[in-house]
C-alpha cells in the first residue's frame, strides 16, 4: 500500500523534473548539434540571452516601434512581431540573426545601424560602450560562436525540486475530470505496474467516452460564452424568420412525446451548435482545424428541423446526442466562424466594422491578444494622420492584424445573417485577407472559408488549441508574458512565463506533428508538472515565488464540485432527484459560488469568500446528514461510502469495554472513508485516521448521553431519514426505510462524512 | 529585477496578503464587538466601454448649430454650473450635481495613456497600465480589514485581487438566510439542525486541525495559498449572520441601484470595506446622444441612490465614491452619429476626505489634456505633468492609508510616480 506519508515525505519515492525540463528545453534550444550540448549551470542558452539581455531591454524599448509590419522601418530588414503574439521571441531572435549576418567593414550592420555608423532612419538609438549596445554585441558573438546549453539556466532548475503525485494518484484526478467518475482498483493497479504508456492508454480509453465531450464543451465554452443562449428561446430567437421559417416549429406542434422532447431540447441544440461541433470533430478524430475549416455545422434532430435540413439522416428522430453534418443551402461554411451563435455572442455595428470580430479571432485561435500592445502608454490624442488606422504607426500596429481579419468577415451582418454587402468593403480600409495576403475576388463570397484556412495553416493555432486543454486540465489560464519591469516580481514571472511557455510550444508542435488531433496531447499535459506538482522541499523564498502559479490547487467550480459530489458520493446535493441542484441551478447557490452565466457575469470567482465558504459547509452539513441513512440502506457490498460497518457497530458495550471488533471496523471505514474521498492512502496507525475516529467517538458519546437524557431524539431529524429511493423518488416500503438511530452511531458518521467532505482536499483540484 | 525579500519578511507580508497563512487573523476585533471592516468605506463606480466626459463634468457644447465638427450637440451657452464645477445640460446632470457639488472633486484632462478596454479598465482601477496589480478596491480590504469573510463586495469591472483577498458576490438573496446559517435546514430560527450545535462546532474544530496539517506538509505555495484562503474565509461564519439585520425588505429591480443597495448593506454589517459597481454600455460607438445620455443618467441615478442608502443607514459620512471608466470618447462624432475611443477623460471622487466642489486639471476646447503644475495644481501652457491614473491612485493610496502598507510598498508599489497632492 502506498502512503499518503510516502507520497509527500519520502524523497526516495520522489519523481523529479530534470528529465521533463531537459526534453522540454532541448526543444527550445532549437536544432542544435547534441555534441555542442553544455552541463554547465552557468551557461545560457541564446534564446536565454536574447530575451533577457537583448530583446526586453533593447529591441522592446527602442527599436519596435517603427520595426514591425507597419511601423516606419516595415521596408527594412529587420522587422520585429510585437509582443502580444505569444511565439513573438522565436521569430525575432531568427529575424535578429539574420539581419546579424549582414556585414560592413567587417562589423555586423546590427551594430552599426543603432550605432548610426552607416545611414539609419531612427539616428542613434545605441551608443558603442553602452551596457545595451554590449549586449546586442554579445548577441551577435553568440551568432559566430553558438553556444548551447541544456536547459535555460535557473529558470528551469527550479523544477527540479518539485514533486510530482504518482501515477496512481494522478489517475484519479484525471479520471474525476475527464469522465467524472473514480478510477477501479485495477486500474490504479495497472497504470503503477504499465508506467505512463498504461497512463496514456487509460487516458485515451476515456477520451472515448461521452461524458468526456460535455467537459471538453464546458472548456470551450470558457471561452466562447455560447451558452448565453441556452434557455428559453435565447438561441432560436437570434435566426432570422425570413431565412428559417421553422426556427420556432416547437411552439405549435400537437401534444406527443415528441413534441415535448423538441419543446425542451431545440433552443439549447441551437445554442450548443459551436459547442457541438468541437465536440463532433474531436470525438471522430478530426483534425482540431475542422472546427474553423468545417464546410458544414453540426445538428441534431431538433437544430436540424429548425434549419431545415431534412435529408440529414439521423438513426433516432429523437436523440439529442445524435450529432450528423448539414449544410444550408447557399451558406459557404467555416465552422465555428460562421456559426449564428458566434457572430452574436461577438456582435459588431456600423462603425466596429467587424474589427470586434477580428480581434476576438486572434484571442481565441490564434492566441494572441491584441490588445496587450496597449500596455505600453500611448498618446492617442496626438494622432492627426489622415485615416490613422491606416496610416499612424501607433494605430496601424494593431489595425494591420486586426482590420483584415474583420474585413473577411464582410459577408456576415451585425446579426449574424450571411449577407454580402452590395457596395463591398471600403477602400479606406485594408483590404480583407490575413497578414500580408488579400482575399482574392474568386473567394470573396466565402471570404471566412479563406480565413479559416489560412488561420489554421498558421502555427499559433495549434498553441491556441493547447491553450484550450491546458486551461481546462490546470484550471487557469498559461501565465502572460510579464511587461512591467518595475514590478518586484517580475524577474519571477519571467522566470515562470519562460518555463510555460516552452512546455506549451513543446506540446503544439506535437499536436501539428499528430495532424492536430487533440486527443492526441490530452496524456501529456496530465502527466506534466504542470498539471502533477503537489510538493516542494526546500525551495528559496524567491523560487516559491517563481513557481507560485505551479500546480492544480484551484477551488472547483460549481460544475465540477458537483461532478466530484457525484463521481464520490454517489448523489448530486439535493435532498429529492426532482429538486433543484443546490450547486448548479442559477436559482440556487450556483452565481454565490463564483459560476457564470456565459452572458453578464463570464468571469469566475476563484478564491472562497465568506459566502461561498459557508456554502460549503451548508454542502457537507446536508450531504453528511442525507448520506449515512442513505448508503446504510443497501447491503453493504452496495455501499459507496459505509461498507465495513453497520449501525450497531458501538465502539464501546454497555459496560464501557472496548469492542475490538468494531473499532477495527470502524477505523478500516475510516481509512477507506480518507482514501475515497480525500485521496490519502494512510496506515491505520496514521495521525490522521486516529484524528477522525475521535471525531466520531465524541460525536457518538454526545450522542448517547443526549438521547439518554431525552435532549435528543432516538430517530434521525425529518430532513435526513432515508424514506425514497433517490433515484425513483418512490416511497419505501418500512423494511427498508431508515428512520431510528437508537445508538447514535447513523449520526456520529454523518458527523465524519460532513468533516470529510468540508476538506481542502475535495473541495479543491 | 530581482525580488530580494528575506524569507521572514516575505511570509509576512503573504500572510497580509493571504497568500500563504502561516498564522491567521483572530475574530478578537468581532468578539470585541468591533466591525470587521471599520470606516471609511469605499464605493467605487465603473462606466464600462468609456463614457463621455463632455457630456458629464468636463464639458465643450458647440457654439451653434452651424459648428463644424462639434465636440457635443448642445451648446456652449446651455452649459451649467454648481459651484466649481461645470456640467453639461443633459439628462439627469443638473439634480445631481445641485445634490451632491459640495462633497464632488471632478479630475479632468486624465491621460489614461490608452485606447484599449481591457487596458484602461486595469490602467484606471489598478493604476497601471500593465497587468499583475490588483484593484485598488483589492488593496484597500486586504490591508484594512483582513479579518472579514467579505470584506471586498464585487458586482463587475475591475476586480483583480492578484490573490490578496477574496472577492464577494451576491446572487439570490432569497438565500441568504441558507447562507448564514449553514447547520440550520430551514430558514426559520427554529428549523431543526443537521447535526447538533455541539457536533457542528466539532467538525469545524477538526478541520482547523486538519489545515494546521496541511499547512504543515510541504504543499507548493500555490497549494498553501489556498489552503489560507480557504480557513480565512471560514472565519466569518457568524459575521455574515449580521448582514441579514440589515438586508432590505424589497431588492431594487435596477441593476445599479441592486448593487448600490447591497453595497451599502455589506458597508453597514461592517463586513464590506470596499465595494465594485460596474454599469456597462458605454463604449457608444453609434449613436452616441441617445444611448450616451440613457447610460449617463442611469449611472447618475445609481450613485446617487447609494448616498440616500448611505444616509438611511446612518454611513454617508463615512462613504467614497470613486466614478471612473476605461477611456473617454472622441471630441467629434463619426458617420454613424457615435463617438469613438479617447485617451483624455475624466474622474470624480465623492465624500470623506475628498475636497468637495473642487475641480483639478482641464482640457482645451477639443479635449485634449492641459498639463499642470505638479505642486500647485494648477494649469500650465508649458512643462508641467498630465494629470494620469497612477497620480491619482498615488493620492488615494494615500488617502486609504495602504499607501505606505508593507504589502503595498514590497509587491505593489508605484513606482517613479510624480508626487501631486491631488486630495489635499
Amino acid at each position: 500500500m502506498l502512503f499518503l506519508e510516502d507520497i509527500f515525505l519520502s524523497s526516495r519515492r520522489l519523481r523529479v523534473l530534470g528529465v521533463f525540463a531537459l526534453g522540454v528545453f532541448l526543444t527550445a534550444c532549437g536544432a542544435e548539434d547534441e555534441a555542442d550540448i553544455t552541463a554547465d549551470p552557468g551557461c545560457i542558452s541564446d534564446a536565454e540571452y536574447f530575451q533577457k539581455q537583448v530583446s526586453i531591454p533593447v529591441l522592446e524599448k527602442r527599436c519596435i516601434a517603427c520595426h514591425t509590419a507597419t511601423g516606419l522601418a516595415r521596408h527594412s530588414k529587420l522587422v520585429l512581431a510585437s509582443p502580444s503574439e505569444s511565439n513573438y521571441l522565436s521569430r525575432n531572435l531568427e529575424a535578429v540573426r539574420e539581419v546579424a549576418l549582414y556585414e560592413y567593414e567587417g562589423d555586423s550592420i546590427l551594430l552599426l545601424k543603432p550605432a548610426n555608423e552607416i545611414a539609419h532612419g531612427g539616428g542613434e538609438q545605441l551608443q558603442r560602450g553602452t551596457a545595451d549596445f554590449d549586449a546586442l554585441a554579445g548577441l551577435v558573438e553568440r551568432f559566430k560562436n553558438p553556444q548551447s546549453c541544456q536547459s535555460i539556466s535557473a529558470d528551469a532548475a527550479i523544477m527540479e525540486r518539485v514533486q510530482l503525485r504518482d501515477l496512481g494518484q494522478t489517475l484519479r484526478h484525471a479520471k474525476m475530470q475527464l469522465v467524472g467518475e473514480l478510477p477501479a482498483a485495477e486500474e490504479i493497479a495497472a497504470v503503477q505496474e504499465g508506467g505512463e504508456a498504461a497512463f496514456t492508454s487509460a487516458i485515451d480509453g476515456y477520451l472515448k467516452r461521452d461524458a468526456f465531450y460535455d467537459v471538453l464543451r464546458l472548456w470551450m465554452n470558457e471561452k466562447l460564452h455560447t451558452n448565453k443562449y441556452l434557455r428559453g428561446d435565447n438561441a432560436t430567437n437570434l435566426l432570422e424568420e425570413d431565412d428559417y421559417p421553422e426556427r420556432k416549429f416547437y411552439k405549435d406542434l400537437p401534444d406527443s412525446p415528441w413534441a415535448e422532447f423538441a419543446y425542451e431540447h431545440t433552443n439549447d441544440s441551437v445554442a450548443r451548435e459551436p459547442l457541438d461541433l468541437v465536440a463532433y470533430v474531436v470525438k471522430n478524430n478530426r483534425p482540431f482545424t475542422e472546427i474553423l475549416t468545417a464546410d458544414y455545422m453540426v445538428v441534431n434532430p431538433y437544430s436540424a428541423r429548425v434549419y431545415g435540413l431534412g435529408d440529414v439522416g439521423f438513426d433516432n428522430e429523437a436523440d439529442p446526442q445524435e450529432l450528423r453534418e448539414g449544410r444550408i443551402v447557399g451558406i459557404p461554411h467555416a465552422g465555428i466562424l460562421t456559426s449564428a451563435m458566434f457572430l452574436n455572442r461577438f456582435p459588431t455595428t456600423a462603425t466596429n466594422l467587424n474589427r470586434h470580430r477580428g480581434r476576438m479571432v486572434l484571442d481565441l485561435f490564434l492566441a494572441t491578444d491584441i490588445l496587450k500592445s496597449g500596455e505600453r502608454p500611448l498618446d492617442p490624442t496626438q494622432v492627426q494622420d489622415h485615416n490613422p488606422t491606416m496610416n499612424n504607426p501607433t494605430c496601424a500596429k494593431c489595425h494591420a492584424e486586426v482590420d483584415p481579419i474583420a474585413g473577411a468577415f464582410q459577408n456576415w451582418d451585425d446579426r449574424g445573417r450571411y449577407r454580402p454587402p452590395e457596395t463591398g468593403w471600403p477602400e479606406s480600409l485594408r483590404p480583407p485577407g490575413f497578414g500580408k495576403d488579400a482575399i482574392g475576388s474568386e473567394d470573396k463570397l466565402s471570404s471566412l472559408q479563406w480565413l479559416a484556412k489560412r488561420i489554421t495553416q498558421d502555427e499559433r493555432f495549434a498553441l491556441a488549441a493547447v491553450k484550450i486543454v491546458y486551461q481546462g486540465l490546470v484550471g487557469r489560464a498559461p501565465v502572460e508574458n510579464p511587461t512591467d519591469e518595475t514590478d518586484p516580481r517580475y524577474a519571477a514571472k519571467l522566470a515562470f512565463f519562460n518555463i510555460e511557455k516552452d512546455f506549451l510550444q513543446t506540446v503544439a508542435e506535437k499536436l501539428m506533428a499528430n495532424e492536430h488531433r487533440l486527443k492526441t496531447i490530452v496524456a501529456d499535459i496530465i502527466l506534466s508538472p504542470f498539471y502533477r506538482a503537489v510538493a516542494g522541499e526546500g525551495l528559496t523564498p524567491e523560487e516559491e515565488d517563481a513557481i507560485a502559479p505551479l500546480g492544480t490547487a484551484q477551488l472547483l467550480t460549481p460544475e465540477r464540485l458537483d461532478d466530484r459530489i457525484v463521481a464520490v458520493l454517489g448523489y448530486p446535493w439535493k435532498r429529492r432527484v426532482k429538486d433543484r441542484n443546490q450547486l448548479t441551478h442559477r436559482d440556487q447557490f450556483l452565481f454565490f459560488y463564483g459560476g457564470i452565466d456565459s452572458d453578464q457575469i463570464t468571469r469566475r470567482i476563484t478564491e472562497p469568500n465568506g459566502m461561498m465558504a459557508n456554502i460549503q459547509m451548508r454542502m457537507a452539513a446536508e450531504m453528511g446528514c442525507l448520506l449515512a441513512p442513505r448508503d446504510f440502506a443497501k447491503e453493504p457490498s452496495e455501499r459507496l461510502l459505509l461498507p465495513f460497518v453497520e449501525p450497531s457497530y458501538e465502539p464501546t458495550d454497555i459496560n464501557g469495554f472496548e469492542v475490538p471488533a468494531a473499532v477495527e471496523a470502524i477505523r478500516v471505514n475510516i481509512q477507506y472513508l480518507h482514501k475515497r474521498i480525500l485521496g490519502e492512502h494512510l496506515a491505520l496507525s496514521s495521525p490522521e485516521i486516529e484524528h477522525t475516529f475521535q471525531l466520531f467517538m465524541d460525536t457518538w458519546r454526545e450522542g448517547l448521553g443526549a438521547i439518554d437524557n431525552d435532549e435528543l431524539s432516538h430517530d434521525l431529524t425529518w430532513h435526513c431519514r432515508h424514506n425514497r429511493d433517490f433515484w425513483t423518488d418512490a416511497e419505501l416500503p418500512d423494511e427498508e426505510r431508515v428512520v431510528h438511530d437508537d445508538n447514535y452511531t447513523i449520526r456520529a458518521w454523518s458527523a465524519v462524512l460532513t468533516y470529510l467532505i468540508a476538506d481542502w482536499r475535495f473541495l479543491y483540484e | 529585477m530581482t525580488n530580494n525579500l528575506s524569507r521572514r519578511s516575505f511570509m509576512k507580508i503573504a500572510s497580509a496578503a493571504g497568500l500563504c497563512l502561516g498564522s491567521f487573523p483572530t475574530l478578537a476585533a468581532a468578539a470585541e464587538g468591533k466591525a470587521l471592516a471599520p470606516p471609511p468605506y469605499w464605493l467605487f463606480v465603473h462606466a464600462g466601454g468609456g463614457w463621455d466626459p463632455t457630456i458629464l463634468c468636463d464639458p465643450k457644447g458647440a457654439k451653434d448649430e452651424l459648428e463644424e465638427d462639434p465636440v457635443n450637440h448642445y451648446f456652449t451657452d446651455d452649459i451649467l454650473t454648481a459651484g466649481n464645477i461645470k456640467y453639461a445640460p443633459i439628462g439627469d446632470n443638473d439634480a445631481f450635481f445641485q445634490k451632491h457639488y459640495k462633497r464632488t472633486m471632478v479630475i479632468n484632462g486624465l491621460d489614461c495613456t490608452t485606447n484599449s478596454h481591457t487596458v484602461g479598465t486595469r490602467n484606471t482601477w489598478s493604476g497601471k497600465l500593465a497587468e499583475g496589480y490588483p484593484a485598488l478596491a483589492a488593496l484597500i480590504a486586504t490591508a484594512s480589514a483582513p479579518d472579514s469573510p467579505m470584506s471586498y463586495v464585487s458586482f463587475g469591472g475591475y476586480d483583480f485581487t492578484a490573490g490578496t483577498v477574496a472577492p464577494t458576490r451576491l446572487g439570490n438573496l432569497g438565500l441568504i438566510r441558507r447562507i448564514a446559517h449553514p447547520n440550520r435546514i430551514g430558514d426559520e430560527s427554529d428549523s431543526p439542525l443537521f447535526h447538533t450545535d455541539k457536533t457542528f462546532a466539532r467538525v469545524m474544530a477538526a478541520q482547523q486541525r486538519r489545515r494546521d496539517m496541511l499547512l504543515g506538509s510541504n504543499l507548493l505555495p500555490k497549494a498553501r495559498k489556498s489552503v489560507g484562503q480557504l480557513f480565512k474565509a471560514r472565519l466569518g461564519d457568524n459575521e455574515i449572520k449580521a448582514l441579514l439585520q440589515y438586508m432590505p425588505e424589497d431588492v431594487e429591480d435596477d441593476q445599479l441601484r441592486r448593487q448600490a443597495q447591497l453595497s451599502m448593506v455589506a458597508f453597514k454589517a461592517g463586513l464590506a470595506k470596499t465595494s465594485n459597481m460596474t454599469l456597462g454600455g458605454f463604449d457608444t460607438h453609434g449613436d452616441h446622444d441617445n444611448r450616451g445620455e440613457s447610460r449617463m443618467t442611469q449611472l447618475l441615478q445609481g450613485i446617487d441612490f447609494a448616498w440616500d442608502e448611505a444616509e438611511r443607514l446612518g454611513i454617508a459620512d463615512d462613504l467614497i465614491v470613486v466614478v471612473g471608466s476605461d477611456f473617454a470618447r472622441t471630441p467629434r462624432y463619426n458617420s454613424g452619429n457615435g463617438k469613438d475611443h479617447w485617451s483624455i477623460g475624466s474622474m470624480m471622487l465623492m465624500g470623506k476626505g475628498i475636497p468637495g466642489n473642487t475641480v483639478i486639471g482641464a482640457t482645451t476646447h477639443r479635449q485634449e489634456a492641459v498639463s499642470v503644475d505638479p505642486k500647485t495644481l494648477k494649469t500650465v501652457d508649458s512643462g508641467g505633468v498630465r494629470i494620469e491614473c497612477k497620480h491619482v491612485h498615488q493620492s488615494m493610496r494615500k488617502l486609504a492609508g495602504v499607501r505606505d502598507h508593507e504589502l503595498v510598498t514590497s509587491l505593489f508599489p508605484l513606482i517613479g510616480v510624480e508626487e501631486m497632492p491631488l486630495l489635499g
